[in-house]
């Protein structure tokens, strides 16, 4: 129990799930490396502080009394098989132009997803949307979605051409298109679909232009060439698209409390190895640390 | 006599795994998990989840038995690599990649279009709708179609200004003249709709009108390349001579355009080794 919670704490350290906001944070004793320990303070240490020094897994480990926590919780690591992270980074860190970086971070709705449509979007075609939106959600942890009547109230707009021209980094588009907003944390907080109603000119061709939009921008996802065209996180048509078991995995995980947000593809790679490491040499599972 | 009939059993097995190991490098397969389990995908990837295992249930399997036929020697395969992948004056980055459908196409009609009209090109595309993996359509809904072919009264001109035609009557009779179209694809190079524009205003008879939808809406089932020196019979030449029957050359290329749906992007890189594939397996 106690190599479980000094290793937390190690982790916690390094985790870049540990965001700094000081109306948040209360103060708390933990344990650090040496090294840890230096780079963070760049001070040296003193006999005082060599006084609550501890050896752990032959480390030298220095009580740090002040250090500054933010409130959240702590979860444990949710594992997965090697060949579900593969699909998973394949869908979540969307590189740019298709060339693979360790620094592609994932992106990910912090708050409630709160929908606006314009009064060009049939009532069919919204209620279908809306369907889909729940079918995700009802079985999705921290997701929540929901249509709102005020544009002022929304977070997330969708419009066709010919309406007024809601986000205007959009404006100038020939094609539908959509456009995400994420903050310094890689949390969306604004997105917008702009379609094309003429070009999709009935409204079974418009809902699965809305479906595959909605899909991409619940992650800034990426869709793949990996799976075949019925799922929804493939990149090629079906008239036949559903939610595979699967595709309600690769959500269901995005937004789990077991896995960090916000993170670049390294420190992703990096931890799960790491989380991996320790339940096998341990049997303890890795705290994720998910400030408020 | 048992032994030699079993070490050949084992080598053609071993030799049909290894040949589909290699087509999937050409084509990469796509999977579709699911929670079904049966006896064909125990052997192929899992994805383990904590209460339950997902199995692939896609068999992946490209059927390379249409490059058997023989009508399909070097000069009509140089042909279509160069019409079906577009390999003229394209980045090669961009280009080359051969372009198909992969859903039903289900064609609408504007109501301004002359009955005659319609009456002839659904006869017309008759002939082609015994293919394998191009199923063509009407309806009379809107809302069931992918396909619209619509009138406008907007002038339609895909020539640049500094396009130069030996006479104003050649600018005329164009088929790209007054006509467009629209597809979307995915990121696949695959066709899911269209829309087809025609301005039916410009003192056409229904035969230039019919004329003019063929070659247009047979040019956009694989957003095929012309500019090519070909026969005047064929849809895909500028001097098309309209004709009842489809030429053997068009039937040709759209039949093994659709022989079979690629499941990913196939450049004529690709293809060329899929010949190959095929040859060393014969």
């Amino acid at each position: 129990m106690k190599l479980l919670f000094y290793l937390s704490i190690c982790l916690l350290s390094t985790s870049l799930c540990f965001s700094q906001k000081k109306d948040n944070s209360t103060y708390s004793t933990m344990y650090m490396t040496v090294k840890q320990y230096k780079n963070k303070y760049k001070v040296p240490l003193t006999k005082k502080d060599s006084l609550s020094f501890r050896v752990i897994h032959g480390d030298t480990m220095v009580q740090v009394s002040d250090f500054m926590r933010p409130k959240g919780n702590s979860v444990p690591y949710e594992y997965k098989d090697s060949t579900f992270l593969k699909y998973y980074e394949k869908v979540a860190f969307n590189h740019k132009k298709g060339v693979i970086s360790d620094n592609t971070v994932m992106k990910y709705w912090k708050d409630d997803v709160k929908i606006f449509f314009s009064k060009s979007v049939a009532k069919k075609t919204k209620n279908d949307l809306m369907k889909f939106a729940e079918e995700i959600s009802s079985q999705v942890d921290s997701l929540n979605i929901y249509e709102v009547n005020k544009v002022e109230d929304s977070n997330y707009i969708i419009y066709y051409f010919g309406d007024y021209e809601y986000e205007s980094n959009l404006m100038n588009f020939k094609r539908s298109s959509n456009y995400q907003y994420w903050n310094g944390n890689n949390q969306i907080y604004k997105s917008a679909i702009k379609l094309d109603n003429e070009m999709y000119f009935n409204e079974t061709l418009r809902l699965y232009e809305l479906k595959k939009y909605f899909i991409q921008n619940l992650g800034y996802f990426n869709l793949i060439d990996d799976f075949k065209c019925e799922s929804y996180f493939s990149n090629c048509y079906s008239s036949n698209k559903k939610l595979t078991p699967l595709d309600l995995e690769l959500i269901k995980y995005h937004y789990s409390y077991g896995i960090c947000k916000g993170t670049n593809l390294k420190t992703f790679q990096e931890q799960h190895q790491k989380a991996k490491e320790t339940l096998e040499e341990t049997g303890n599972k890795t705290m994720f640390f998910h400030p408020l | 006599m048992i032994k030699k009939i079993l070490t050949y059993f084992i080598y053609f097995v071993s030799l049909s795994i290894f040949s589909q190991n290699n087509l999937n490098h050409i084509l990469k397969p796509r999977l579709l998990f699911s929670n079904e389990k049966n006896k064909t995908n125990l052997d192929t990837e899992l994805v383990i989840l904590e209460n339950d295992t997902l199995f692939n249930i896609n068999s992946n399997i490209i059927d390379l038995g249409f490059l058997n036929d023989t009508t399909y020697g070097k000069k009509f395969l140089d042909k279509y690599n160069a019409i079906g992948f577009g390999i003229t004056g394209k980045d090669y980055k961009n280009g080359f990649q051969l372009r198909q459908w992969n859903t039903p196409i289900v064609i609408y009609f504007d109501k301004k279009i002359p009955n005659e009209v319609i009456k002839g090109f659904k006869l017309f595309f008759s002939q082609i709708s015994n293919l394998e993996h191009l199923n063509i359509s009407f309806t009379s809904k809107i809302k069931n179609a992918n396909y619209y072919i619509k009138t406008t009264s907007e002038e339609i001109n895909v020539y640049n200004n500094d396009f130069k035609f030996e006479s104003d009557t050649e600018r005329k009779k164009s088929f790209l003249t007054g006509a467009t179209y629209r597809l979307t694809n995915d990121s696949n190079n695959k066709f899911y709709s269209g829309i087809l524009s025609i301005n039916i205003n410009r003192d056409q008879t229904d035969l230039d009108i019919l004329k003019q939808l063929k070659q247009l809406f047979f040019l956009s089932l694989g957003n095929f390349d012309i500019g090519f020196d070909i026969n005047s019979s064929s849809l895909l030449s500028k001097k098309y001579i309209s004709s009842d029957t489809i030429s053997e050359f068009d039937y040709k290329l759209i039949k093994l355009h659709y022989s079979t749906i690629y499941p990913q992007i196939i450049d004529e890189r690709a293809f060329s080794k899929l010949i190959k594939k095929y040859k060393t397996l014969q």
